[in-house]
């Protein structure tokens, strides 16, 4: 067999065995293979076998991102449209494009934002606002992203002078300001008590509540949002890598490295790195879009401070600077909890323990952007 | 004017508290560049272990010890010894297992691990104690008697707050401006590498800052407790949150900074929540807003090194 034709057919079991695990794991198998996963992160020969398998899918790049489209998009089919693990891959990729965006914060110019959150609740209250006041899905999507990337812009003028742990601190203000504000304002936002009622998206007069009938099967309601939220995935992904490849990429990585140098070479400095957070923000504002439309149901409990930590978690565990394995970070972490569940109360102990020994045995994340094994961060 | 200074009184118990949390916050990222955030939590591990002797010694008798006796007073003393011993113990243990072995990774995977460690202090807490879940009571040791000194009402766990925390202070101050440890980590402060090859032992050092920092907290925790006389496991994350803002406003690394700050918290939340209609429930907004707008014009916190990067 060739070896692409060999690359798209691994990749697809590898989607299949997901799906069969996702549904059918539990009790003590799972717990077998929680555990095996736990012991395999441990010991150091699991590093060098990740790098080989991943060496092997680069060596096919087109075969393997083909692949993944094609495994994502009949992954409804290996649930065996089971409505409630598509509906917690939605979410999950709603979380996937979160952290694609703080990656441009984090892993592109190395600031450390924790109020991610904050930013994905301006997304969200925005995009509900003006959706309930009439406006199409796309509409209010668009509106959602402009209004985070301004907001973003005005963190990024913060960034200006403040820097490293001050930076972060800045942003830890801004989540706590937007919940608290959210909370308040309850003329515009209902406070505590949540918005309900998000109306559901249309087009071509087809609901997002309605099955999606395909003649031989029909998948449920909950199948339209897995495809809208994995369009915007991809779309994400493409221009987040298209940023990383054009000369805005490497302006990156040079900023990164040494601010005093990049603005002897005539780089505009403040303007830069006011244009890259807002740029990375307003992913954030995709994401509280789609999550609002999703769930039809935000209240301030959806946006803490937890969350922001959340979506950095899934940065640092997948590979801070690479996009692949931020993405397979935050499908991993938003997954995780619900598969954790079978713990009950032991949940967020177990969710806990288990960020605490990743981070100790792979400081650099699970798929470590391989660029940055010469940087100092 | 008796209003403005009843406002203060209350402000300046609260600064007491926050200054606690924000020195161990502001010396542990000077000597390991880690932002500590489950330092509010190590606190809490020190309250409740308090409120487990108090629990054992009085066993389910009257919470309400403010009668003097030889058996309270013991009873009391010994609470409050082992809240600090185990909040010592708590932080030292969590500086070996998660700070120590990544001392090399970058400081943002510290942080994170921090977040975890938190994590694990609250659910554990939540789940392990009993009834754990609610909002438990906290023996009132402090007399609940007033003094009105010209129209202003001081309770007397004011001025124990107050007390404790000047009181501390300046025995930190000592220990920082004129013992060996405080020489040692000034010296570690100042300049890593120098200091390591002078013969000072970063390891003993931060260990023992932590064992230290860690006790704060822990007194911190004690006070926020006997202030409220009630605790719940997530206690912590306000202690931590408003500990790094003091901290920050006065510049990292920097133990009068970190005073300053706390002052500066406390005033503003309690002017706040005193003299803006409707205002208690904005004091973290204006918090915050006076911090970024702080940042903006001094980049380094109020006394913090003026950095030479500008960009």
């Amino acid at each position: 067999m060739p070896r692409p034709g060999f690359v798209v057919l691994s990749i697809l079991a590898g989607f299949a065995v997901l799906a069969l695990f996702l549904r059918k794991a539990e009790g003590w198998i799972l717990a077998t293979v929680v555990a095996a996963i736990v012991v395999g992160v441990a010991v150091p020969a699991s590093r060098q076998a990740t790098r080989q398998g991943l060496a092997m899918l680069q060596g096919y790049p087109r075969a393997a991102t083909a692949a993944c489209v094609i495994g994502a998009i009949l992954l409804p089919i290996f649930l065996q449209n089971d409505g409630y693990w598509i509906h917690v891959l939605s979410i999950a990729m709603i979380f996937a494009i979160m952290a694609i965006g703080l990656n441009v914060h984090l892993g592109e110019i190395g600031l450390v934002n924790l109020g991610y959150a904050g930013l994905f609740a301006v997304g969200a209250y925005a995009s509900t606002l003006l959706s309930q006041a009439g406006a199409p899905f796309w509409l209010a999507t668009l509106f959602a992203m402009a209004v985070c990337w301004t907001t973003g812009g005005l963190l990024g003028v913060c960034s200006i002078r403040t820097s490293g742990d001050y930076f972060a601190l800045v942003t830890l203000g801004f989540g706590l300001i937007v919940q608290q504000l959210i909370i308040n304002l309850t003329w515009l936002t209902q406070g505590n008590n949540g918005i309900t009622n998000i109306p559901a998206v249309t087009a071509l007069g087809h609901s997002s509540k309605m099955p999606i009938d395909l003649g031989f099967i029909r998948l449920v309601p909950e199948t339209n949002f897995f495809y809208l939220c994995l369009i915007a995935l991809s779309g994400s992904l493409l221009l987040a890598r298209h940023y990383q490849k054009v000369w805005i990429g490497r302006m990156w990585t040079a900023l990164r490295q040494d601010a005093i140098g990049v603005s002897c070479f005539g780089l505009d400095v403040p303007r830069f790195k006011i244009l890259t957070v807002a740029f990375g923000s307003m992913f954030a504002g995709l994401a509280g879009s789609l999550f609002a439309h999703e769930i039809g149901f935000i209240s301030p409990d959806d946006f803490t401070l937890l969350h922001s930590v959340e979506v950095l978690a899934s940065v640092i565990l997948g590979g801070i600077g690479n996009l692949f394995g931020v993405t397979v970070g935050a499908i991993i972490l938003s997954v995780a909890p619900e598969k954790l569940r079978f713990l009950g109360d032991y949940r967020l102990l177990m969710y806990g323990a288990m960020l605490v020994v990743l981070l100790i045995y792979r400081p650099l994340g699970l798929l470590p952007d391989p660029r940055r094994r010469f940087e100092s961060f | 004017m008796d209003l403005i200074l009843q406002h203060l009184v209350n402000a300046l118990a609260l600064s007491a508290v926050y200054a606690l949390v924000a020195i161990g916050i502001s010396l542990f990222f000077g000597v390991i560049g880690i932002v500590n955030l489950a330092h509010g939590d190590i606190a809490t591990v020190g309250v409740f272990a308090s409120l487990a002797v108090f629990q054992f010694l009085l066993s389910g008798g009257a919470m309400d010890i403010t009668t003097l006796s030889a058996g309270m007073v013991i009873a009391t003393l010994a609470a409050l010894a082992a809240g600090l011993a185990v909040a010592a113990i708590s932080g030292v243990l969590f500086y070996r297992v998660a700070f120590y072995p990544l001392r090399a990774a970058p400081p943002i995977i510290g942080l994170l691990c921090s977040v975890g460690v938190g994590f694990i202090i609250r659910e554990s807490i939540l789940n392990f104690y009993p009834n754990g879940r609610n909002p438990q009571p906290f023996p009132s040791i402090i007399p609940p008697e007033l003094i009105e000194v010209g129209g202003v009402i001081i309770q007397y766990k004011h001025i124990f707050v107050i007390g404790t925390a000047v009181v501390v202070m300046f025995a930190l101050a000592y220990c920082v401006e004129r013992t060996r440890f405080g020489r040692a980590m000034r010296s570690i402060l100042n300049n890593r590498e120098v200091a390591q090859s002078l013969g000072v032992s970063t390891f003993k050092v931060t260990v023992a800052l932590f064992a230290m920092g860690s006790a704060l907290a822990g007194l911190a925790g004690l006070m926020n407790a006997l202030y409220y006389n009630l605790v719940q496991s997530d206690m912590g994350t306000l202690l931590t949150v408003k500990g790094f803002t003091a901290a920050v406003i006065g510049g990292l690394g920097n133990i009068y900074g970190a005073l300053l700050g706390a002052v500066l918290v406390g005033l503003i939340e309690a002017v706040t929540a005193g003299f803006i209609p409707d205002g208690s429930a904005y004091k973290d907004v204006a918090v915050f807003g006076v911090l970024i707008a702080i940042l903006i014009a001094r980049p380094n916190g109020l006394m913090g090194r003026l950095s030479a990067e500008r960009v």
